[in-house]
């Protein structure tokens, strides 16, 4: 009877045991929280849209601009000697505009008093009508090289700061090479990546708190987006555009994770945030579901 | 509430390791409270005991504390 009472408390304890264990396991493999979340921002990633060497710089690293200004000034003595030349252009077309079209009113009076032949009014015609093509050739390419001259300064397209500042005055830039970043001013939001598991019970709309390890400070927010593809690593394309499927399958696989973006709700002024932080993200779930099961 | 990554000197640790560690500590706790009152008689396989009070203890402090 002792012995029977002793192997009764055991395996009370066993099976008790084996039901938490399983309430554990779900648990974590239910609950919508992850330890894996990134604070992130808004990034503009800021390149000149004419090549040429900087003159002027007129911020620094981690400088907070305003919307529309300065940042930094190209050498434009190229451009505005272009633009001199395009002026000239357009005029020279104007005037040989009004050159074909003073000849071919001549040669119209002509050929009423049928002194020239049509083929020659046609002629005159033709080349008016080409000189003014000519023209509105010039005027476009004034207005570009005008905007070209322009371009020579980059002004912010948002209010932010700047991010990454390597550049120097008398540092050569290229069209079309970013030269700084400009994150976006009360851009910030999270992202977690949710196993694919957890995905069931995250929708558009639940609130989250996401809690920095910057301070232990929490912020609230709420599911804005749900990440809708993930690249697929076991599979790639050859070049004759077939899948390359890759044939070892392990035993223990891990749940893809899936991107769920957070945006905050308020952000208090004593916390300070910079994109790429961490945090846990944890999303509130109805009473009901709480045991995550 | 504890449901979250922990840091620890600049290294982030998963929160189940605090709760794995509650469970280690009452575990050790109960097992010398049954040492001195004498209780170890009561118990059939001890390891099994003890390592099911474990699990039990550490799932206990995950629902209480997360």
């Amino acid at each position: 009877m002792r012995l029977s009472l002793r192997i009764l408390l055991t395996v009370v304890i066993v099976i008790v045991a084996i039901l938490a264990g399983t309430w554990v396991w779900h648990y974590y493999l239910y609950a919508p929280w992850t330890r894996d979340g990134r604070i992130r921002a808004e990034v503009i990633t800021l390149s000149p849209d004419v090549s040429g060497w900087v003159r002027q710089l007129d911020v620094s690293d981690h400088q907070r601009v305003e919307k529309g200004q300065l940042l930094l000034t190209i050498d434009d003595s190229h451009y505005r000697a272009q633009v001199t030349k395009s002026r000239a252009e357009l005029q020279h077309q104007q005037v040989a505009s009004r050159l074909s079209q003073h000849q071919y009113q001549r040669r119209k009076q002509l050929r009423a008093n049928h002194a020239i032949s049509q083929e020659d009014l046609d002629t005159a015609q033709i080349q008016a009508q080409l000189a003014e093509a000519n023209v509105a050739i010039a005027s476009a390419q004034l207005d570009s090289d005008e905007l070209n001259l322009a371009r020579t300064q980059i002004h912010a397209p948002a209010a932010g700061s700047i991010v990454n500042l390597n550049l120097r005055a008398g540092n050569y830039v290229t069209r079309g090479t970013p030269v700084m970043s400009l994150v976006r001013e009360n851009s910030y939001y999270a992202t977690g990546y949710f196993e694919e598991t957890k995905l069931d019970g995250i929708h558009i709309g639940q609130k989250a708190r996401v809690i920095l390890m910057n301070g232990g400070h929490e912020l609230s927010g709420h599911v804005s987006s749900i990440g809708t593809a993930i690249a697929n690593a076991n599979t790639r394309t050859d070049n004759q555009l077939l899948p390359q499927v890759q044939p070892s399958f392990n035993w223990v696989r891990l749940a893809q994770r899936i991107p769920v973006d957070i945006t905050l709700d308020t952000l208090p002024d004593h916390v300070i945030l910079a994109a790429g932080m961490t945090a846990t993200i944890r999303l509130e779930t109805a009473p009901h579901d709480d045991d995550g099961a | 509430m504890w449901l979250r990554e922990m840091t620890l000197g600049g290294l982030l640790f998963s929160p189940l390791l605090a709760f794995a560690l509650v469970g280690l500590v009452l575990t050790g706790l109960t097992r010398l409270a049954i040492h001195r009152l004498n209780g170890q008689q009561w118990l059939w396989k001890d390891a099994w005991f003890y390592v099911a009070l474990f699990v039990c203890y550490s799932a206990l402090a995950l629902r209480l504390l997360g």
